[in-house]
This record gives C-alpha cells, sequence and structure tokens, in this order.
C-alpha cells in the first residue's frame, strides 16, 4: 500500500474504534491528528513494534473495499480481524485511545479541563464545618471503632 | 578511588532516607546520601504539559519496567500476579506516590496475640504515636481530628475538600451505619512552607508541580541540603562492605554517574532502598562471612515479601461525580471492616478507600495501574458517554499476610545498567487475602448502591490489580528473636551492629492501609534510638 492508501485506511479503521455521536456529540477518532498520534504514540507502547502496519495489511487483504464499506460491514471486518490477530489489535485499541484522548479538544467534551492541569488545576470549595459536623456525627455517634490492645 | 569517609552513609533518599537523616541532624555527624536517581526539576513535572497523560505510559510510568530510565532497575515479576511500582530518584517513591496518609492501627502490631497469624512487632502503636505526629508535622498532614477509627489525635491541617463524590459515598456508609472518615493526606489545605496548597489538578502519580503532595523532594530535603546534608545524586550502590574480622559494615562500593566504580567508607550504614531494592541490595553484599548475602544468618532477608492487594469496584450515578477533580486517591477511607471478624471467613481485613476517577485517557485504557482497555466500537461510545463522567468508585485495599514462600530474590541473568543482579518477585495471592477480597468487593457494591448508584461494575473475578505493588513490606523484617527477623525492635541488623535498615522492608506485618506514614514514622523512631543509644550503639 502507498503511504496515503495507508493513511486512508487507517483513517476507516479509527472511525470504527472510536465511533462518533452520543449525547455529548464526541468525534470519531477518524482524524488525521489522531491518526499522526497512533503512530507516534508507538513511541510510549511496550507492545509488539508494526502491530498497526500488520493489521492494515491484514484488512486490506481480508477486505479490499474497507474503506467503502457501510460502518456496520467495517465492524463486522474487524471483528474478525480482531479475532485472528488479538494482541496487535489489542495495540492498536491502546494506541488508538492514547492519541484520541491525548488531544486538548476532547477532554472538554468528557468535562475534563483542557489546559495542563497544573498550575491551575481545578476549583473545588472545601466542606463547610457545619456540612462536615453533619455528615460525620453519626459516624462519631457510634464511639470507638478500632480494636483496643 | 576512596571518598573522605563519613559518620552516616543513608542509602537511598525516598520517604525513609530523608526522615532519618532528619532525626540524626541534630547530632552534627557527618551525613552523606546516595541516590541512584537525580533530583526532578521543575520543568520535568509532566502535568505542567498539555499531552501530562502520555506521560503515564512512558518516562513517568509507575513501572520501572516500562519507565526503564537509566536510574531504573529491572524486575522480574513474571511469577508474581503484582508486580512492584516506583520511583528512583530523589524523593523516591513519595515523587509518584497518592499521599494518602492513614496510621497503622494498635491492632496491626499484636497480629499473633490477637488472631493467631503472623507475628507480632516489637514495638507498638503508642510507641509510635509521637512519631507519627512529628512527621505529620513535618510534612504537612491534612485531615479531620475526631476518627473514633483511632487513638485520638489531630492533623496539622483541616482536611481537604471530599468532593461531591465523598459526599455521596459518606451518605452511603451513614445509610448503612458504617464508619467512614475523610482520607489523612500528606497534601496540603492550604498554603504551608513556601508549598502551594492543592490545587486539584488529580494527577498527584505524575508528581506534584505545585509541592503540595508531600514528597520528601518538597518536605525534608530541602531542609536537609540547607543542613549541610550531602546529596550524592546517580550514585548506584553495588554492595554493602563488611570487615571481615570485626563483622562491621566499613561502607559501601558504588557506581557514580559514569558507571565508575567507588568506595565510600562510613562508620554507620542505613538502607533505605524499600521492599524491594533492600533485600536486593543484602543478597548481593556476599562475602566469606556472609556467602548468603549480609546480615542473612536468619535466612529471612527478602522472605515474607506483602504487599496490598487491590481491587476496585465502581458505582455508576445519575449527576456527574467530577472525580477527576481532587487529589486521585484521596476523599474518604471507611475501615468498617478492618479488624478481625469471627463470623467471616477470613482474618484480619480491609479498607475501602474512596478514590476519585481519573483522566479520560487512563480510564479508557481500563483504570489506574490497569493494561486492559474497555471495549472498541459503540461499546466505548457508550461506556465513555454515560459511565465515566457518572462514576464514583471504592478501592478494596487487603491486608496481605506473611509466607515466607513470597519473597524477593536474584534473578540469574537481569541486570542493571551496572551489571548488578536485578530483584525477582516471586508471590502468590493467599487464600485467606482472596476471601478477603471477595467479601470487600461485595460489601463494596452493597455501599455503591446505598449510596444511590443506578448500576455497579466489578470484576466478579479473582484477579487483582497487576500494577499494585507500591507497598513492598516485610522482606527484612524487625524482631527481638535473631532467628526468626532481620533487625531488631530499632532497626539494627542482628548479624552487623552498625547496619541500619529504616524502609518498609522492616514491617513484620502489613496492616491494610498505605504504609509511607508507618515507614516514615518508624525511620524517625530509629533516628531516636540511634541517638538516644549513641553511647553504646554498637554493643
Amino acid at each position: 500500500m502507498s503511504t496515503s492508501e495507508t493513511q486512508a485506511l487507517l483513517l476507516k479503521v479509527l472511525e470504527e474504534i472510536i465511533p462518533a455521536g452520543g449525547a455529548r456529540r464526541m468525534p470519531s477518532a477518524g482524524m488525521k491528528a489522531v491518526a499522526d498520534g497512533v503512530l507516534t504514540a508507538t513511541a510510549y507502547s511496550n507492545g509488539s513494534p508494526g502491530a498497526v502496519t500488520r493489521l492494515l495489511e491484514a484488512i486490506s487483504m481480508k477486505s479490499p473495499d474497507f474503506p467503502i464499506l457501510s460502518p456496520d460491514a467495517r465492524v463486522d471486518v474487524l471483528k474478525v480481524i480482531e479475532a485472528d490477530h488479538p494482541a496487535d489489535f489489542t495495540e492498536l485499541v491502546r494506541l488508538t485511545y492514547t492519541a484520541y484522548y491525548s488531544r486538548p479538544e476532547i477532554r472538554p467534551l468528557l468535562g475534563v479541563a483542557a489546559h495542563p492541569v497544573h498550575p491551575d488545576g481545578y476549583l473545588v470549595e472545601p466542606e463547610s464545618d457545619a456540612l462536615m459536623d453533619e455528615l460525620t456525627r453519626p459516624v462519631r455517634a457510634r464511639g470507638t471503632a478500632y480494636r483496643q490492645v | 578511588m576512596t571518598n573522605h569517609p563519613v559518620d552516616v552513609l543513608i542509602i537511598g533518599a525516598g520517604a525513609s532516607g530523608a526522615a532519618i537523616a532528619w532525626s540524626l541532624l541534630e547530632t552534627r555527624m557527618r551525613i552523606l546520601c546516595l541516590e541512584q536517581g537525580d533530583h526532578l526539576q521543575d520543568k520535568d513535572f509532566p502535568s505542567r504539559r498539555e499531552d501530562y497523560e502520555l506521560a503515564r505510559y512512558g518516562a513517568f510510568s509507575c513501572d520501572p519496567n516500562v519507565r526503564k530510565l537509566k536510574q531504573d532497575y529491572p524486575i522480574n515479576s513474571q511469577d508474581s500476579c503484582i508486580t512492584p511500582v516506583n520511583w528512583n530518584g530523589v524523593g523516591g517513591s513519595t515523587i509518584n506516590f497518592l499521599g494518602h496518609w492513614p496510621r497503622m492501627k494498635p491492632s496491626d502490631f499484636r497480629t499473633r496475640t490477637l488472631d493467631g497469624v503472623a507475628e507480632d512487632w516489637p514495638v507498638d502503636y503508642a510507641t509510635l504515636e509521637p512519631f507519627y505526629n512529628l512527621n505529620d508535622e513535618n510534612t504537612g498532614v491534612s485531615g479531620l481530628s475526631g476518627n473514633p477509627g483511632y487513638p485520638d489525635y489531630s492533623p496539622p491541617l483541616p482536611p481537604i475538600p471530599i468532593g461531591h463524590l465523598g459526599q455521596t459515598l459518606a451518605r452511603g456508609f451513614n445509610k448503612l451505619g458504617w464508619h467512614w472518615w475523610p482520607s489523612d493526606v500528606a497534601i496540603l489545605s492550604k498554603d504551608r512552607d513556601g508549598r502551594q496548597k492543592c490545587v486539584n489538578a488529580g494527577t498527584c502519580d505524575l508528581g506534584c508541580a505545585a509541592g503540595a503532595k508531600g514528597g520528601t523532594n518538597f518536605t525534608y530535603w530541602p531542609i536537609l541540603e540547607n543542613a549541610g546534608v550531602e546529596l550524592r545524586t546517580n550514585s548506584r550502590v553495588r554492595e554493602i562492605v563488611v570487615d571481615q574480622e570485626t563483622g562491621f559494615a566499613t561502607g559501601v562500593l558504588y557506581h557514580d554517574a559514569d558507571g565508575k566504580l567507588l568506595e565510600q567508607k562510613a562508620e554507620l550504614v542505613v538502607v533505605a532502598c524499600n521492599g524491594v531494592g533492600t533485600p536486593r541490595l543484602l543478597l548481593n553484599s556476599k562475602s566469606k562471612l556472609f556467602p548468603e548475602g549480609v546480615a542473612n544468618r536468619s535466612g529471612l532477608v527478602g522472605k515474607n515479601l506483602m504487599f496490598h492487594p487491590l481491587t476496585g469496584v465502581a458505582g455508576v450515578f445519575d449527576e456527574p461525580m467530577r472525580g477527576h477533580e481532587g487529589p486521585m486517591a484521596c476523599s474518604i477511607l471507611s475501615q468498617e471492616f478492618y479488624e478481625t471478624d469471627p463470623s467471616r471467613d477470613f482474618v484480619r481485613g480491609y479498607g475501602l478507600h474512596s478514590g476519585r476517577s481519573t483522566t479520560p485517557m487512563t480510564f479508557a485504557l481500563g483504570g489506574y495501574g490497569i493494561d486492559n482497555p474497555i471495549p472498541w466500537g459503540a461499546k466505548h461510545r457508550e461506556i465513555m458517554d454515560n459511565v465515566y463522567p457518572y462514576m464514583a468508585g471504592l478501592t478494596v485495599v487487603s491486608e496481605d499476610l506473611p509466607e515466607e514462600t513470597n519473597c524477593v530474590s536474584l534473578d540469574p541473568d537481569l541486570t542493571d545498567s551496572d551489571g548488578i543482579p536485578a530483584p525477582k518477585i516471586t508471590y502468590r495471592l493467599g487464600d485467606n487475602t482472596r476471601k478477603m477480597l471477595r467479601h470487600g468487593e461485595a460489601k463494596a457494591g452493597e455501599l455503591l448502591l446505598a449510596a444511590g448508584a443506578k448500576q455497579v461494575l466489578s470484576k466478579g473475578d479473582d484477579s487483582v490489580w497487576w500494577r499494585a505493588g507500591w507497598h513492598q513490606m516485610g522482606t527484612c523484617r524487625m524482631g527481638d528473636d535473631p532467628n526468626r527477623s532481620v533487625v531488631n525492635a530499632w532497626g539494627r541488623c542482628h548479624d552487623v551492629k552498625n547496619l541500619f535498615i529504616v524502609d518498609g522492608s522492616i514491617f513484620v506485618t502489613a496492616g491494610a492501609v498505605n504504609p509511607t506514614s508507618t515507614i516514615q514514622a518508624l525511620a524517625l523512631y530509629i533516628g531516636d534510638r540511634i541517638k538516644t543509644n549513641i553511647a553504646t550503639l554498637f554493643d
């Protein structure tokens, strides 16, 4: 496969690994940045090198028209590939999740800030003394809760 | 090449090495610490980078076999269901620990007397209590006083927020009438000593760039270095050298950053390399006098390895739990099932720790310390949309009982980059622990439902978290009998009277709590004993 064919096939595979949709209107993983990230994230992986390339070749052999199949048909192909190449497929899934969720634009869609967590972090108000007193009152009322020795 | 001799040589700049150095400061002895890693520079904390989550799977993994940094040594865990995790550098594993700070309980020190299992410690809670308090002050511990689960004490700082997630679970515990309490944490709820209070970043495992977490790189080491303690980094100790005539330790051989082998002489040697690194070093220190490794006449160096096997149960609630906000491991802790109950089919007990959830990538990859990605495809979409934001979990942290077959030995083939034999872990889950985890899983599910969860997610099998080997204990245990222990009641090796061990390896039992608070209290206690006994230290 040429580089552009490989890239096109990878994008279609990624679209099914993390599909778009849901109430949060999440994008699929089938975006160039994620595809690039999958390859970059290989450096962070202890998995077997070449897993993605091997899988793409296997998909291409199994289903030459994979990119133009319906989403359901693509998922069926991928399930067969997963059964035939479980270790490589798990590696692809790991790399996809790694690349997708490291995108700063994805995190806010799940309620997590896009920014690096330091120095800003998150504002969490401390409980008031009154609330803490109310919550712990039943525990304190039961008395000593450790074994005397 | 030989360096100038020192009075006290400490091996390891982590939790215990730093604490005992602080304790010995007032003696005015010349103190040197050899540390195989380096200082972590401010710019190197991943939490300051946009792609901070990626670091967990590379150079900032808790697993040295993943990190593979120059200062790391490999660990063969093929014969274990749990792999040890750590950090090698100034601060040791307090760099990437989660800062959960519960104390051991009085019964933890008396399991033989109370429950007929393991051994009693040669020290007790009351003896250690002042050192717990002192260490809490030095570290800056936050918590709520009045916990009925312990003899009375007061953490120096108010508790960190337990958050919506903690409040929700607390109400569930109250509904069932079970014990819970806001977690004691080595995390600042207020600015203190130039350290910034916690900003609830939720990435404690990636090092705390703010210094809110009480890693010894932020607590003890700045004081120690200012006071003149020499910290020699990138210095990996190869073996402890013993005078074959007198039987005393004379110092160590160590490799510098270039791998060159050097000698360092010392009057007193203190080992603080954790429950895996310490037995590894002792076993690697063979001589005619100690053919099975230094201080190992009992044959117990490396034996009785204990972890805290973990399993997790999660509840899915109707509203977002915002579990990524706040320190990772520390919200509330229940010790309802901590003590032995004869009506159960196991002895001792466990804690239910309410950690918070984690960031999306880590969750999708199976959770912290787990390599088991969640499903792909439509199921993935459903889980990330409908489970992840609404989740609150409980971790079952079980007490491990000592078994001699669970051990650290030397791998015959594997070595670190200086050619020093690496440790091999042999560990299986005991039947008592297995029963305890099953009980804990069921109770955690019951609690989550009481707290309002609409769905409970648990594994329902006997597997434990693979990267759960944070707490490495028991491999050079304390005791009064030289045939049944490696060190005496104040950390001095029975066989080598100027060799001390101060880390988690000297634990006799494991309790069911994170051990760092106890490790440091013990190190301060041992330092105190050394000062008290200074005139007759080597008798």
